[in-house]
């Protein structure tokens, strides 16, 4: 087994979303198997949904007015504001060793790494909340199975999983840009709304600048995730692509 | 101890017979690997698939996945059920989570017996 892992420059939501697809789809159907590890940023930023959000909430306007772009991920979950954030990518065949097969089992694996890449930066992690999934803003939650600090959400993420293979989205804040989530997704409009509370997410979520860690590159991290990644699935050295092999 | 009056695919779906119709619906095996359903968005009635296509999607806290037909055929009804309780399927996958019926016209996937589809999961 193989793993490969790079950076992108940021991109466009469409653009990154086909990328990550065209990585799932190369494992999926058997291609190639190998575990990929992207790492990237969004330009402009981008508000996504996950695979079955209804997007009647999203304000098409208010996107306009602020040159922020839309889009729906391959993967389940709720809405994020990608803004100020490390994301990344994560395909795998389904069933390596330490990762497994099973939905949560993966996810707490990958947690697990995320963890020990960001202790190895300085950045006290764990995993678990308490929070039940409430609204439509992945970050108003923080279940069992998600990164935080003192109980406050650092990490989302959310996997699409196929018959082979898996590939798992997850957003690292590192400012508080994703906060203006509400301003898109017409908060207050709809009864029952957290979000309404302009607070709600705020007191949720911790970012890296709060914790004091607002330099910390996507090369460092994807770095120590893939050489964590590699060992855990007894995957061999990893390899360090100078752009997208898709 | 899973039911034997069906057979299983090694999607970890089960395939009941019940007069002209087929039932279908995921094992237990299935909703442990996934957690919570927090959603389903099947196909409609009437629709015309082949044994291996998508049936829909599953939507749990964390994450989405397919499901495919074990059975060409016709979507004769979905459960109706399912809608406003996706929960069903995690209470009860083998009766009131069933998820669609499918008026069978000919091939399917290879289906196990019960016993062969423990070893499955046993030997995975």
């Amino acid at each position: 087994m193989h793993l490969y892992w790079w950076v992108d420059r940021p991109a466009s939501g469409s653009q990154n979303m086909r990328i990550d697809r065209r990585l799932f789809d190369r494992v999926e159907r058997g291609t190639e198997e190998a575990i990929f590890l992207r790492l990237y940023g969004w330009s402009p930023p981008a508000v996504s949904l996950g695979f079955h959000q209804d997007a009647s909430p999203v304000d098409e306007g208010a996107l306009a007015r602020d040159g922020v772009d839309w889009v729906r991920r391959p993967t389940g979950g709720a809405a994020v504001l990608h803004d100020d954030e490390i994301t990344y990518a994560v395909v795998a065949p389904l069933g390596l060793p330490g990762l497994g097969r099973g939905v949560l089992e993966i996810h707490d694996a990958l947690a697990a790494v995320f963890v020990a890449a960001l202790a190895e930066h300085g950045v006290g992690a764990a995993l678990g909340g308490e929070g039940r999934p409430e609204g439509f803003a992945c970050f108003g939650a923080a279940g069992g199975h998600e990164i935080t600090v003192r109980g406050r959400k650092l990490v989302g993420s959310a996997l699409r999983r196929g018959r082979r293979a898996f590939l798992q989205h997850g957003s690292l804040l590192r400012g508080r840009g994703h906060l203006r989530l509400r301003e898109y997704l017409g908060a207050g409009r709809r009864a029952a709304d957290p979000l309404a509370d302009p607070l709600w997410l705020a007191r949720r979520t911790i970012c890296l600048e709060e914790l004091g860690r607002a330099d910390l590159r996507a090369e460092d991290l994807g770095r120590s995730l893939a050489l964590l990644l590699a060992a855990r699935t007894g995957a061999g050295a990893p390899e360090f692509l100078a752009s997208s092999p898709v | 101890m899973r039911p034997k009056d069906r057979k299983y695919t090694s999607e970890h779906e089960w395939v009941l017979e019940d007069a002209d119709e087929i039932v279908v619906g995921i094992t237990d095996y299935a909703v442990e690997e996934l957690g919570d359903i927090v959603y389903l968005d099947l196909l409609e009635e009437g629709t015309e698939i082949s044994a291996g296509d998508s049936l829909g999607s599953i939507e749990t806290v964390k994450a989405v996945e397919e499901i495919y037909a074990p059975v060409s055929g016709t979507v004769s009804a979905v459960n109706p059920e399912l809608s406003d309780n996706p929960e069903k399927v995690n209470q009860s996958p083998y009766e009131d989570g069933w998820l669609v019926r499918i008026r069978p016209s000919g091939d399917s996937v290879d289906l196990l017996d019960a016993d062969e589809y423990d070893q499955m999961i046993q030997g995975s």
